[in-house]
C-alpha cells in the first residue's frame, strides 16, 4: 500500500493544473482581492459626505425635538443637514443623498440613488423613532417622569474593535481557504482515480496482488499531503507576504486549522465518491460549475451576495461563518461544530466508498 | 506439463453470451496465440484469465491454482501487458516499472534489480529517466512490456502488444518474448497480424461467437483443415485456343482437385500429398503453350481464419 500510497501524491504534485488550481491561483486571488478591494467596501468610505436635506412641519408635534436631532447630526464632520421647504422634496434626490420629512409623527425618507448613503439614513432614522417611541410611551403612562429624565453629556454609544483593524485581506484570506478546500481537495479527490482511468492503468491495479481496499486507502492517504498543502499555502503565504491575521490565540488557530483540514478531507472524499460512482465523466467539467456556484452564493467572494433562505444552507457559508466566528469574535462553537460534521461526513463517505470498491465486479 | 486450464468457460452479460462453453489448456513455458474476430469473446477471455472480470460458469486453473478459490495466489503469478498504453504520464519510464513491480511485493533491492532488468530487456536502460509522453510509440509499447514482465510472472498475457509500432520496434518485442518463454514463461498471445502469430506461437486457439473452433500448431490447423495448394502457371493464350478441352485435361491429371483460367494464368488446386509438380507445366507445354512463370502457393493460417470464420483478422 505504501506505493500506492507515494505514487497518489506524485500523481498530485506532479499534475500542473492541480498545482495552479489548488496553491497558487488561489494564493494570487487573495492576493489581488484582499489589496484590490481593500479601499472599495470599508463602510465609512462607502457611505462618503452625506448630505441630508430635512423638511419639519412647523409648528407640528415633535417638530422641535426632530429639528434638534438633525442638527445634532450636523456636527459630525461627514454630515451635512440642509433645511428645504416642502415643495422641494421631491426634487431633493438630484442635489442631495436624501431628504427627510417629519410630517405629522410620521418620518418619510426621500431616498438618493446611492444604496449605502440611504441605508444609514435609514439607520439614523430608525435610531431617532426608538428614542421618540420611549418618550411617548413614558408620557402615556406617567407624564411627570419625563422631567425627571436627565440627559448625560456623555455619549453612551462607544465604538470599540475586537483588539485590531480587521481589513479586507483577512477577510480574504479567510474565504480563500475555504474556496481553495472546495475547489483543490474535490477536484484532487475526484483526479485521484480519474488518473487511472485516462492513463488505463486501473486495470493493472486490478489485477494486482494489492486488495482493493488497500488501493482505495492507498489514495485516500496519498491525497492528505495535498490538503495539507493547499490549506498551509494559503493560510502562510497570506500571512507571511500579505499580512493577513487570522484568530487571535495559538489555540484558535489550531481549531482554525483542524477545521479547514476535516473540511478538506470530506471535500476529497466527495470528490472520490463521484469519481467512483461516475468513473467517466470529467471531474473538472462536473466539478467546477458546481463549486463555483456554491461559493458565489455562500458569500465567499463578496460577502453581500447572499440569498435569505438559502445561502445560509451552502456548506461554504457555513464554513465561512464558522471561521468568521472564530477568527473575529473568538467563538469557537460553530468550529467545532463544523469540524465535528466534516469529520462524520468523511467518515460516512469513506465508509460508502469503501464498500463500493469492495463490492465491485467488472464487468469488461 | 498444462500450465493453464480453461474448462467449459462460460461469461454471460445479461442475456448476451460473450464466452460460451470454452475449453483449452496452455502448457507451460509454450506461446499460446488466441485468436479471433473482434467481438469473438478473446477479451473477455483474457480478461476472465487475468482476473479482472468474474465469469458465469466453468473451471479456470493456473499452475494449479483455482481462479475464484485462490485468486490471490493466481494474481502473485500473472502479468499483463494489455493492448491500451497502461503507463502513468507523469512518471519516468523507471518509476512506471518500479511502481508496478512493487504491487508484487517486491522491495529494496530486489525491486531495484528487477527494474533494471527489464528496462534492458525492452532495450530502455538509457531512457530509464524519460517519460513516456517524450517517448516515441515503440518505446512506449516496449515500457508497457517492461511493466508488465518487471515482476518476472510465470503467465504473460499479451494483448495485441505490437499495434502501431515500427518494424524494428516489432521485431525487438516479438525477439523479447521468445526469450521470455526461453526463461520458462507461458505467454498468452493475441495479434491481428497473422505473420506474427505465424511467427511466434507454439500453439493456437481459434475463437468465434464465445466457443473455440479449431486448436492446434500452425500446421496442425492447416492440415487438418486444407488438403490442397495452389499452382499458378503463367502462359499466353490466343482467343482461338480450346481453353475448355486443356482445362477437361489437366483436371483429369492425378492430384488435380481443381483447374481454372484466369486471362493468362491456369490456376490448379492440387493435393498437398502431390510429389511430382513437373507434370503439369509439361502439359502445358505439350499443348503449345508458353510457361513465362510458376509459383506455389501454400494454405496459410489466414486462409484457414477466413475460411473458419468467414472474416479477416484485420
Amino acid at each position: 500500500m505504501i506505493y500506492v500510497i507515494l505514487n497518489t501524491i506524485r500523481a498530485s504534485f506532479r499534475n500542473g493544473p492541480t498545482i495552479f488550481f489548488s496553491i497558487f491561483f488561489p494564493s494570487i486571488m487573495t492576493f489581488f482581492l484582499g489589496t484590490l478591494l481593500e479601499n472599495i467596501q470599508v463602510a465609512d468610505n462607502a457611505v462618503g459626505e452625506l448630505n441630508l436635506a430635512y423638511c419639519v412641519e412647523e409648528g407640528g408635534y415633535s417638530a422641535n425635538d426632530f429639528e434638534e436631532f438633525i442638527l445634532s447630526l450636523d456636527e459630525d464632520s461627514t454630515i451635512t443637514a440642509v433645511k428645504i421647504p416642502s415643495e422641494k422634496l421631491d426634487s431633493a434626490a438630484e442635489k442631495y443623498s436624501a431628504a427627510v420629512e417629519l410630517n405629522g409623527s410620521e418620518i418619510r425618507i426621500y431616498n438618493g440613488t446611492n444604496a449605502i448613503q440611504n441605508r444609514t439614513v435609514k439607520a439614523l432614522m430608525d435610531g431617532y423613532n426608538q428614542t421618540a417611541a420611549s418618550y411617548m410611551s413614558v408620557a402615556a403612562v406617567n407624564p411627570q417622569a419625563l422631567g425627571s429624565i436627565v440627559l448625560s453629556e456623555d455619549n453612551l454609544v462607544e465604538p470599540h474593535d475586537f483588539g485590531r483593524t480587521r481589513s479586507m485581506m483577512d477577510y480574504y484570506a479567510v474565504a480563500m481557504t475555504v474556496v481553495i478546500i472546495f475547489f483543490g481537495a474535490t477536484i484532487g479527490g475526484a483526479e485521484a482515480y480519474s488518473i487511472e482511468h485516462s492513463s488505463r492503468t486501473i486495470n493493472r491495479l486490478n489485477i494486482s496482488p494489492i486488495s482493493q481496499t488497500g488501493i482505495f486507502f492507498g489514495k485516500i492517504i496519498g491525497l492528505l499531503p495535498l490538503v495539507l498543502v493547499q490549506v498551509g499555502t494559503v493560510m502562510i503565504v497570506s500571512t507571511v507576504f500579505f499580512g493577513a491575521h487570522y484568530c487571535v490565540t495559538l489555540t484558535e488557530n489550531l481549531l482554525l486549522i483542524a477545521m479547514f483540514i476535516c473540511c478538506g478531507l470530506a471535500a476529497m472524499s466527495i470528490g472520490v465518491l463521484m469519481n467512483l460512482f461516475f468513473p467517466k465523466s470529467n471531474s473538472w467539467a462536473v466539478l467546477m460549475p458546481i463549486m463555483w456556484i456554491i461559493l458565489f452564493f455562500s458569500g465567499a467572494f463578496d460577502g453581500d451576495i447572499c440569498i435569505p433562505g438559502f445561502s445560509e444552507y451552502l456548506p461554504a457559508n457555513i464554513m465561512l461563518n464558522a471561521a468568521f466566528d472564530l477568527t473575529v469574535f473568538s467563538r469557537s462553537e460553530r468550529a467545532v461544530s463544523v469540524l465535528l460534521w466534516a469529520l462524520g461526513i468523511f467518515a460516512v463517505i469513506l465508509l460508502t466508498c469503501w464498500i463500493k470498491v469492495n463490492t465491485r465486479r467488472k464487468n469488461v | 506439463m498444462e500450465f493453464l486450464s480453461v474448462q467449459n468457460l462460460v461469461k454471460n452479460y445479461g442475456d448476451f453470451t460473450a464466452v460460451d462453453n470454452l475449453s483449452f489448456s496452455v502448457n507451460e513455458g509454450e506461446i499460446f496465440g488466441l485468436l479471433g474476430p473482434n467481438g469473438a469473446g478473446k477479451s473477455t477471455t483474457m480478461n476472465v484469465i487475468s482476473t479482472l472480470c468474474d465469469f458465469t460458469r466453468g473451471k479456470v486453473t493456473v499452475d494449479g491454482f483455482d481462479l475464484v478459490k485462490n485468486r490471490s495466489d493466481v494474481k502473485r503469478i500473472i502479468g499483463m501487458v494489455p493492448q491500451d498504453l497502461a503507463l502513468y504520464p507523469f512518471l519516468t519510464a523507471e518509476e512506471n516499472v518500479k511502481f508496478f513491480a512493487s504491487l508484487y511485493g517486491l522491495r529494496g533491492k530486489k525491486l531495484h534489480t528487477a527494474v533494471n532488468e527489464a528496462l534492458e530487456f525492452v532495450g530502455l536502460s538509457d531512457r530509464a529517466k524519460m517519460k513516456p509522453k517524450k517517448m516515441s510509440g515503440g518505446m512506449k509499447r516496449r515500457l508497457n512490456i517492461a511493466c508488465g514482465i518487471a515482476h518476472n510472472p510465470k503467465l504473460i498475457i499479451m494483448d495485441e502488444p505490437t499495434v502501431g509500432v515500427d518494424a524494428q520496434s516489432r521485431e525487438h518485442i516479438l525477439g523479447s518474448i521468445k526469450t521470455l518463454r526461453e526463461r520458462g514463461a507461458t505467454v498468452i498471445y493475441t495479434s491481428h497480424y497473422m505473420n506474427e502469430v505465424e511467427e511466434i506461437c507454439d500453439r493456437i486457439t481459434i475463437i468465434d461467437h464465445g466457443k473455440s473452433i479449431a486448436s492446434g500448431t500452425e500446421q496442425e490447423l492447416i492440415s487438418k483443415l486444407s488438403d490442397s495448394k495452389t499452382l499458378k502457371i503463367t502462359t499466353k493464350i490466343k482467343s482461338d485456343f480450346p481453353v475448355k478441352e486443356l482445362l477437361s485435361e489437366l483436371s483429369s491429371l492425378p492430384d488435380v482437385n481443381h483447374a481454372r483460367i484466369d486471362e493468362n494464368e491456369i490456376i490448379l488446386e492440387i493435393k498437398t500429398s502431390c510429389r511430382d509438380f513437373a507434370l503439369y507445366p509439361e502439359h502445358i507445354k505439350q499443348r503449345g503453350l508458353p510457361i513465362r512463370g510458376i509459383t506455389s502457393e501454400s494454405v496459410n493460417l489466414e486462409d484457414i481464419f477466413i475460411a473458419l470464420t468467414g472474416k479477416e483478422l484485420r
